[in-house]
């Protein structure tokens, strides 16, 4: 039978079992620690990943629509509720000679609550297909004719029937292409072109369904797509254009991307000053914590070195119990963290109105080691000033009566 | 085996001024092979601080310590600690098991301090019979008797078969019947081979196990004692 040895790690462990309190006390502090760091470090790069996808997939420098809905817009292109509104289409003819523009397309929104593909509304979003240099580069997967007519693209969040059709106000539209995750309102649009959606309300009229678009004249459009040429900075171009046409507004894309990393970089700085401000009382405590037992175990320590331990061994048996407690309080704290930001932080996202994807699994599982080896190393400096400490064992050998 | 010579261990005490004094003052001691060796003294007349320089655990204001010749102060830490756990069995003033670890794992302790290869957990067991409470192998320091926790300390003290076993004042706080059996143990130990440097109180000193040689210390100076211990067990 092999014996168990005692080695210092079993030493430290046989300390720890024996010390329920303190080890509580310890791998708590160690698992905030983590579960801060580790869910700060995914949460924000999930939010900087989406800002990216954001930024490079919204391919138009404004978006020109009916004034008083500014806001409206901005909330289909960031994932709140779907909307629609409409102007006179011969906006778009109008916007672009001016100076500046390379490109206008015009956009149609509609919402439909009785897609029955999914629990919350679906923004409808029909383009043209002549002028778009939006949707486009969205659906890389499909041949270069795009859409067809009758066919659907769909966000990634839309559930396909099983036939690969979805179902709009009682009829199945073929699905040709579904679009990877953006973390904005394309998550939860379906897409088609002009002529699909104008057979999409005919058949939605049989089926007795009206609309706010029937009243207004045919042509009516929702928003104007621009793209510029660059020679005049967007600000420019939009204040002209809104003077050119009094019922207009525009939502200038940089402006809402720029936002988004503006509120980013605030909800890093919070972050970061909460990181350092737990790391500070973390490890402030935890220094305090270990010396403090060093004081209250001279006595122990003192015997074994009276049995012939080292100074080497009895400092190792302070960071055997520094190490599994902050290792052990660290994986805790990464699982927690994980458990909290994985199901919740799209829907935080959501509330924060900021766009979130989730980073890839190589980035999270090595954030996960890092955040553990941190937490591992702040621990053993924590316990390393008491390890120190013994090391100037003279200072307590002496063991006098009532000791 | 064990020689100290003009060995000094000069304190401060006393907050604002500290006046100096020497807690042991020039201390010439030897032990050979196979002796025993009984130093006598009042409380807080050095005999502590005496055997910590002793075993290399306090260094000395001024004095040598030899063994077998070897100044055990030149050495480094490694060397003196494994010199400690090798040759030298201690059993520290007080309690001193360590209370996270049961009796057999902190007799065997001292195994694993250094490197070294067997099985130990069948010659702790040993131990502990000859000490007489193999019965509570499995049980934890707190739950033991005063007695019963230094005969712990003794098995553990012998547990890598030492030259030279010290105790400090191993009886202190026990009853006659006790004391008489713990010295029992002792003076077995001895003709067994191994020499033994045993600290008392003068209440132990009267039963101090037979043969015994015997220093008395005050004020930290020691002086040899010519009486042998009448008293026999
Ligand atoms: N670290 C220290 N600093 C200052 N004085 C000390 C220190 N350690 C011991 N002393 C003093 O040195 C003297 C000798 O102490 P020591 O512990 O060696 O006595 P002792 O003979 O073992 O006593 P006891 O029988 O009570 O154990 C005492 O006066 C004690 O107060
Ligand atoms: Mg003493």
């Amino acid at each position: 039978m092999a014996e168990k040895q005692l080695t210092a790690w079993r030493l430290a462990g046989e300390n720890l079992r024996r010390q329920p309190l303190r080890v509580v006390c310890l791998t708590a502090v160690a698992a905030i620690l983590a579960s801060a760091l580790f869910g700060g470090a995914i949460f924000t790069t999930g939010i900087q990943t989406g800002l990216d996808v954001l930024a490079a997939r919204f391919g138009a420098d404004l978006m020109v629509v009916p004034t008083g809905n500014a806001q409206k817009a901005e909330a289909v292109l960031l994932g709140g509720e779907p909307n629609y509104f409409y102007f006179n289409g011969e906006i778009a003819r109008k916007i672009a000679p001016t100076p500046g523009v390379r490109q206008v397309s015009p956009q149609f929104f509609l919402t439909s609550l009785s897609a029955d593909c999914c629990d919350l509304p679906v923004q409808l979003i029909a383009f043209e297909p002549e002028t778009d240099f939006v949707v486009k580069p969205w659906l890389t997967a499909l041949p270069a004719q795009g859409l067809r007519d009758g066919q659907i693209a769909i966000g990634c969040d839309i559930l396909a029937r099983e036939n690969r059709t979805v179902k709009l106000f009682g009829r199945e539209y073929p699905v040709a292409a579904q679009i990877g995750k953006t973390a904005t309102g394309l998550d939860r649009s379906v897409l088609m072109n002009m002529s699909t959606i104008r057979t999409l309300i005919d058949h939605a009229h049989q089926e007795k369904l009206h609309f706010l678009a029937d009243d207004e004249p045919a042509g009516a459009i929702s928003a104007v797509l621009v793209r510029l040429d660059g020679t005049r900075p967007p600000a420019t171009v939009a204040r002209e254009i809104r003077r050119e046409n009094p019922n207009v507004e525009v939502v200038v894309a940089q402006g809402v991307v720029q936002q988004i990393g503006q509120a980013l970089r605030r909800l890093k700085g919070q972050v970061f000053a909460v990181l350092v401000a737990l790391w500070v009382v973390a490890a402030t405590v935890l220094t305090a914590v270990y010396s403090g037992s060093v004081n209250e175990r001279k006595k122990e320590f003192s015997v074994l070195r009276l049995l012939g331990a080292t100074r080497a061994k009895v400092a190792g048996i302070v960071l055997g119990e520094a190490f599994l407690t902050a290792s052990s309080g660290g994986l805790i704290g990464v699982v927690l963290a994980a458990l909290a930001v994985f199901p919740f932080s799209t829907y935080i996202g959501d509330r924060l109105q900021l766009p979130y994807i989730p980073p890839a699994a190589a980035y999270i599982f090595g954030m996960a080691l890092f955040s553990l080896a941190l937490v591992a190393l702040a621990g053993l400096l924590a316990a390393a000033y008491a390890a120190w400490k013994i090391g100037r064992a003279e200072t307590y050998l002496t063991m006098r009566a009532g000791e | 085996m064990l020689a100290a010579t003009g060995l000094t261990k000069e304190y401060r005490r006393g907050g604002g001024r500290r006046v100096a004094f020497n807690a042991v003052d020039g201390v010439d001691l030897t032990v050979a092979k196979g002796e025993i060796v009984s130093v006598v003294g009042r409380s807080g007349s050095g005999k502590s601080t005496l055997l910590n320089m002793l075993t290399g655990l306090l260094r000395p204001t001024a004095g040598a310590v030899l063994f077998d010749g070897q100044d055990i102060w030149g050495w480094r830490d490694a060397e003196i600690s494994r010199w400690r756990n090798t040759k030298i069995g201690y059993m520290p003033q007080g309690q001193s098991l360590l209370a996270n670890l049961n009796v057999l794992d902190n007799v065997r302790l001292p195994f694993f301090l250094a490197r070294r290869d067997g099985e130990i957990t069948a010659k702790a067991l040993a131990r502990l019979a000859q000490v007489g409470i193999a019965h509570l192998a499995a049980n934890f320091p707190a739950e033991l008797s005063g007695g019963e926790a230094r005969r712990v300390a003794l098995a553990r003290a012998l547990i890598n078969a030492p030259e030279l076993l010290i105790a400090d004042e191993p009886t202190g706080d026990l009853d006659l019947a006790t004391t008489n059996e713990i010295m029992k143990l002792f003076a077995q130990i001895v003709g067994d081979g191994t020499a033994v440097l045993l600290v008392t109180h003068e209440a132990e000193a009267v039963i101090s196990p037979t043969g015994a040689r015997i220093y008395e210390m005050t004020g930290g100076k020691l002086a040899g004692r010519d009486k042998k211990v009448m008293r026999t067990h």
